[in-house]
C-alpha cells in the first residue's frame, strides 16, 4: 500500500498519522512532515502508527532524526505500532527514547 | 625661551604676517597665529580668504607675497586671528585651458586639502544656501585632545570580528531610544550592545566630510529626498563628517570623534575607518569645483591626453594617486588618523585603483600601496584592500600585498553564496574558503582574508535568503543600478511571506551562514543588523536612502531575539576556540603528533569527503592540538554543511583517547538548542553518526 | 564676562559671570592659575556662565591638568546642562566632578 503521511499540531500536540509502507522511497515524505511539525515547536510528538505496515531502516533513520530534531523536553508517543514494527524499535533500543501506547490516551499524552 | 619668531615682519592693512613653513601642508597653531601653507605646481598666484564663522563675505582677502612661495607651496602665517570663529579658503590664478588639464578659476574659492574641520553641512540634511560660493568652509582646530593612556589596541588580525556600519544608520531610528541619534555620540551608548553581540572591531563607512546634497534628489514615491547617503564622495580627506556630529553647531566634532574611539578602545574594540582615495566628490568637468579641481586639476586627477577625466571610479573622476604629491596627502591623511585619532586600521574603497598609474594601467610594483606597507607611523595599522575597481580590474589574491595588505575576500562571499543556496560541486571550493582561502593567499597567513557573506554593497543576510533579485526603484533609476549577480535564494518566494515553512528554512539558512562564517579561518566581518535580521526590502544598493532601508530597527534586537542570540554564541565560541583562529594556514598534515592532521576532511562517511561535482554536503575536523605555542590544546570540533535539501547521516570521526563527541550546534534545532551555551554541550548518544537536517550546519565539539 | 573669587574656609569660590569662548576663556585663565597652588581647593560656580565654547572647555581641562599636577582638586556647580550635555559627547565631563549647588560643591572638597 502505497506511503501516507499527515500531520497537524493543535494546543502543543504534534500529531503525524503514517499509513502504508515507510521504505526508502517514503522516508522524505516522512521526514517533510516531522519538519512541519518541529517548526511549530510543539510539547509533545504523538506518531500515530495504527495503519502503519512496515518500516525499513530509512524509515528508522527518520524516527532518529524526528527525536534530535525536538527540542529535548519534547516527550515523543508512538501510537498503536504494529508487532513487527514494534520489534524493530526495540532491537534498535529506540524503544527507550519513546513512550510507547496502544491507543491514544489523552490523559498521558496531553497533560503529562 | 621666547622664540624669536613670534613676531610680525609684515603687514597686509590691519592684519599682521609673516612669511610660513611650507610644512606641514593646511593651516596650523604657531606662536601668536596660524600658518597656512598650500600646494599648487601651476598656480601663478594665491590669496587666502578669511570668513568670519559662517559669514557669506569674505571679512579680508590677503595675498600671499611672492617672496612667502617656496618652490611650489604657498606660505604665509597669519597673527592674532580668532582660532573659534574664522573660515578660510583660497583663491588661486592660473591658465584655464581644459584640453591640457588645466583648470585655475580665480572666482572660485577652494577648500584647503588639507582642511581639518569643515563647515557648511553642519547640520545633517538641513537645506544649504546654494547662493553661498563658498560651499564648505576650512575651519582650524585645536589638535589637543587628552588621550590620557590610550592607544590602538593592536589586536592581532586573526582575533577580530569586524562589524562593518554606517554612523548614521546605526542609531537614526526612534526606536534606538538614544539622546542624539544618528551621531558618533549616540554609537558610544550603544558600545555594550556591541560587546555583547562579540565583535572586537567594528569598520566604520566614510566619516571623511562629504555632502550629502550631491546629486539629491526627490524619492520617487515618497515625499523625502535621496540622498549622497552613504559617503563615498570624499569633500576633505583631513575633517569628520560634521553632519554625523551632536556637537557639530559648537565646531567640536574632532573631540566627539576621538572620544567616541578612546570610549572603544576602553571597551577592547578596535576601530576602522573606510577611505575613498580613488575619487572625489568633484566629479567630472560638469561637477562642482570645491578644491582640488581649482587648486591643481592636473597633479590631482587622472586625466586623458585631451583632459578629460578617467573615471575607473564610476564616479566621475580618479584621484591621481600615484603622483608623488598626491600619494603624499595619501599618506599624510593617513598617518594624521592613526596618529591623531588612534585608528586602528583602514579599509580602502576600490582599492584597485591605488595601483594603477597616472595614465591608468595597472602597476607590478604601485608605489603608494609600498609606501602605506613600509610606512613607520602607519606600521601597526591593518591595512584592508577591496581589491577591485569599477574599471575592471579584479585583485583579489594578486592585491600587491607587501606582507601587510589583507583583502576583502569577494571569491569567498562567492562562493559561500552558491553553497549556501545548494548548487552543487561547491565542496572543493568550500574547502578553500574554510581554510583561509591558501588557493588564493598563499604565505600571506589567514589574516590575508576577510571573510563576509554579506556587505553594505549589495542585499542583507536577510533579504539574500528572501530573493531572488533585487529591488531598486526606491532609488530612482528604474531598478538599473546595483549588482545583477548577486548568488541569493529566497527559499520559495520572492519577498515578505506568510509561510511558515518558508520562514523557518529562511532562518535556518541565516543561520547556516553565520555558522559557516565563524568556523571559518581568516577574519569574519559582520553587517551592522544581519544579527538581528535587518531588512533592505530587497534593495542591494541603499546607498542614497535615509530612511529605515538604511536604519538600524532596534525593536528588532527583541522581535529577532533569537537569532540574535545564534550570532551571540557563534561570536563566542569562535573565540572560545583558538584553532579556529590560526595565524597560518592549515597543512592538512599532522605536526603535533597526534595521529591526526589540523583539518581533515569528511563526508557522509568519515575521511571520505564527496568532491564531486554532484557534492552539496562537506564535513571537517579540526584537531585542537594543533594550536600556537603556549595555548593549551584546543578541543577536536567537528562542522557538518549539508547543503543538500534532504537529511543525511553523517559518519563521524572516531576521537582518540576515549574522548566524546559533545553538540554545540545544530541550525536545525529551534532556539536555545540550535546553539548550546559552552560547558552545557549534551553528549551525543550516538558516537557513530549524526543525521544532519536538510540544508543545515552542525557543530560538534570532541573532549 | 566677570571673575569673582572669595573664600569660604581654605576654599577658594570662582565664580564666573558671562560666556566662555576664545575671547574671554584666555582672561579667565589668568585669574584661575594663580589659584594653582599646592593642595588647593577650588569651587568653580559657573552657575552665571549660559554658553561655552571648545576654548572654554580647553582652558577648564587645562586648569585641572596644572591643579592636578599640584595635587590640587576642582569641583565644577551650576553647569547648565546644555554644556553638560555637550562636556559629556565630547569626553571632557570624565575628568571633573560637578555638583548642582555651591553647597554641595563645599561638601564634596571637604569630603
Amino acid at each position: 500500500m502505497a506511503f501516507t503521511a499527515t500531520s497537524d499540531v493543535t494546543n502543543g500536540i504534534g500529531k503525524i498519522t503514517l499509513a502504508g509502507e515507510l521504505d526508502a522511497a517514503a522516508a522524505p515524505t516522512f521526514r517533510t512532515e516531522v519538519e512541519k511539525v518541529a517548526a511549530e515547536q510543539p510539547r509533545r510528538l504523538v506518531l500515530m502508527m495504527q495503519d502503519l505496515e512496515y518500516m525499513a531502516s530509512a524509515g528508522l533513520r527518520v524516527l532518529i532524526y524526528a527525536r534530535q530534531r525536538m527540542a529535548q523536553n519534547v516527550d515523543i508517543f508512538v501510537v498503536g505500532a504494529q508487532e513487527p514494527i514494534r520489534e524493530t524499535l526495540e532491537k534498535t533500543g529506540f524503544h527507550h527514547s519513546v513512550t510507547q501506547l496502544e491507543t491514544y490516551d489523552p490523559a498521558v499524552i496531553e497533560n503529562t | 625661551m621666547e622664540r624669536i619668531d613670534i613676531h610680525p615682519t609684515h603687514t597686509f592693512q590691519t592684519y599682521k604676517l609673516r612669511m610660513g613653513r611650507a610644512f606641514p601642508f593646511g593651516a596650523t597653531a604657531v606662536p601668536g597665529g596660524v600658518n597656512f601653507a598650500v600646494f599648487s605646481r601651476f598656480a601663478t598666484a594665491c590669496t587666502l580668504v578669511l570668513f568670519r564663522k559662517g559669514e557669506r563675505e569674505p571679512m579680508i582677502e590677503i595675498p600671499f607675497r611672492d617672496e612667502f612661495r617656496i618652490g611650489n607651496v604657498f606660505t604665509m602665517i597669519v597673527f592674532d586671528l580668532d582660532f573659534e570663529n574664522t573660515e578660510y579658503g583660497f583663491r588661486m590664478e592660473g591658465p584655464f585651458l581644459p584640453e591640457q588639464g588645466q583648470r585655475f578659476d580665480p572666482n572660485c574659492i577652494l577648500l584647503d586639502p588639507y582642511a581639518k574641520a569643515i563647515a557648511g553641512r553642519d547640520i545633517w540634511g538641513e537645506t544649504p544656501d546654494w547662493s553661498d560660493p563658498y560651499q564648505h568652509r576650512a575651519r582650524f582646530v585645536y589638535d589637543d585632545f587628552d588621550w590620557e593612556d590610550d592607544r590602538p589596541l593592536e589586536l592581532p588580525l586573526e582575533d577580530l570580528v569586524i562589524y562593518e556600519m554606517h554612523v548614521r544608520s546605526f542609531t537614526r531610528d526612534p526606536s534606538s531610544g538614544v539622546k542624539h541619534p544618528g551621531t558618533y555620540a549616540a554609537i558610544r551608548d550603544k558600545i555594550p550592545y556591541l560587546k555583547s553581540l562579540g565583535v572586537n572591531c567594528v569598520e566604520l563607512l566614510p566619516i571623511f566630510e562629504f555632502d550629502e546634497f550631491e546629486n539629491s534628489r526627490p524619492h520617487p514615491e515618497r515625499d523625502e529626498m535621496l540622498y549622497q547617503y552613504w559617503g563615498y564622495s570624499t569633500v576633505g580627506f583631513f575633517a569628520p563628517k560634521a553632519g554625523y556630529a551632536a556637537t557639530s553647531r559648537f565646531g567640536m566634532q574632532v573631540d566627539e570623534v576621538k572620544t567616541l574611539i578612546k570610549e572603544f578602545h576602553k571597551n577592547g574594540i578596535e576601530v576602522f575607518l573606510d577611505v575613498v582615495f580613488n575619487h572625489t566628490a568633484e566629479g567630472n568637468e560638469y561637477g562642482p569645483t570645491i578644491s582640488f579641481r581649482g587648486i591643481d586639476n592636473k597633479t590631482y586627477y587622472m586625466l586623458t591626453p585631451e583632459g578629460y577625466y578617467f573615471n575607473f571610479s564610476g564616479c566621475g573622476n580618479t584621484l591621481n594617486c600615484n603622483n608623488p604629491v598626491v600619494r603624499g596627502m595619501v599618506l599624510d591623511c593617513l598617518r594624521y588618523w592613526a596618529a591623531e585619532y588612534h585608528i586602528d586600521g583602514f579599509r580602502f574603497d576600490l582599492a584597485a585603483v591605488l595601483g594603477r598609474d597616472p595614465f591608468g594601467a595597472p602597476m607590478v610594483n604601485p608605489p603608494l600601496l609600498e609606501t602605506l606597507a613600509f610606512d613607520p607611523i602607519l606600521a601597526k595599522c591593518k591595512l584592508i584592500a577591496e581589491a577591485w575597481d569599477a574599471g575592471g580590474l579584479y585583485q583579489v589574491g594578486t592585491f600587491p600585498a607587501y606582507g601587510r595588505w589583507a583583502e576583502w575576500n569577494g571569491k569567498y562571499r562567492d562562493d559561500l553564496r552558491k553553497f549556501l543556496k545548494g548548487e552543487a560541486g561547491l565542496a572543493g571550493a568550500m574547502a578553500q574558503r574554510i581554510q583561509g582561502s591558501p588557493d588564493l593567499y598563499s604565505g600571506r597567513g589567514t589574516g590575508a582574508s576577510i571573510n563576509f557573506i554579506t556587505a553594505h554593497d549589495g542585499f542583507t543576510l536577510a533579504d539574500l535568503v528572501s530573493y531572488n533579485e533585487k529591488h531598486n526603484y526606491a532609488n530612482g533609476e528604474n531598478n538599473n543600478d546595483g549588482a545583477n549577480d548577486n548568488e541569493s535564494w529566497n527559499c520559495g518566494w520572492e519577498g515578505p511571506t506568510e509561510d511558515p515553512a518558508i520562514n523557518a528554512l529562511r532562518r535556518r539558512q541565516m543561520k547556516n551562514a553565520m555558522a559557516m562564517l565563524m568556523v571559518s579561518q581568516g577574519v569574519p566581518m559582520l553587517l551592522m543588523g544581519d544579527e538581528v535580521g535587518r531588512t533592505q526590502q530587497g534593495n542591494n544598493n541603499t546607498y542614497c536612502q535615509d530612511n529605515e532601508l538604511n536604519w538600524f530597527d532596534w525593536k528588532l534586537v527583541d522581535t529577532n531575539a533569537d537569532f540574535l542570540r545564534f550570532v551571540q554564541q557563534c561570536t563566542a565560541f569562535r573565540k572560545a576556540h583558538p584553532v579556529l583562529r590560526k595565524a597560518d594556514h592549515l597543512r592538512n598534515q599532522d605536526y603535533a603528533g597526534t595521529g591526526y592532521a589540523d583539518i581533515s576532511w569528511h563526508g557522509t562517511r568519515a575521511w571520505n569527503a564527496d568532491w564531486s561535482s554532484q557534492s552539496r554536503v562537506l564535513a571537517f575536523m579540526l584537531d585542537g592540538a594543533h594550536v600556537h605555542g603556549d595555548i593549551p590544546r584546543d578541543d577536536y570540533i567537528y562542522v557538518a554543511m549539508n547543503m543538500h535539501w534532504d537529511m543525511h547521516g553523517f559518519e563521524l570521526p572516531q576521537l582518540p583517547g576515549g574522548r566524546q563527541w559533545y553538540i554545540s550546534a545544530n541550525t536545525s534545532m529551534p532556539s536555545p538548542e540550535d546553539f548550546w551555551e559552552p560547558g552545557n554541550e549534551p553528549r551525543l548518544e550516538n558516537q557513530r553518526e549524526f543525521l544532519v537536517g536538510p540544508r543545515s550546519v552542525v557543530i560538534l565539539v570532541g573532549r | 564676562m566677570d571673575v569673582n573669587i572669595r573664600s569660604i574656609d581654605d576654599i577658594t569660590v570662582v565664580a564666573i559671570e558671562g560666556a566662555l569662548d576664545a575671547a574671554t576663556a584666555p582672561i579667565a585663565q589668568q585669574q584661575l592659575l594663580p589659584l594653582a597652588t599646592a593642595g588647593c581647593r577650588i569651587l568653580l560656580d559657573l552657575t552665571g556662565v549660559p554658553y561655552m565654547s571648545s576654548a572654554g572647555l580647553r582652558m577648564l581641562l587645562s586648569t585641572y591638568r596644572q591643579l592636578s599636577g599640584k595635587d590640587g582638586r576642582i569641583v565644577l556647580v551650576g553647569v547648565a546642562e546644555e554644556i553638560q550635555d555637550t562636556m559629556s559627547v565630547t569626553g571632557f565631563i570624565n575628568f571633573f566632578t560637578l555638583r548642582a549647588t555651591p553647597e554641595e560643591g563645599i561638601a564634596a572638597l571637604k569630603g
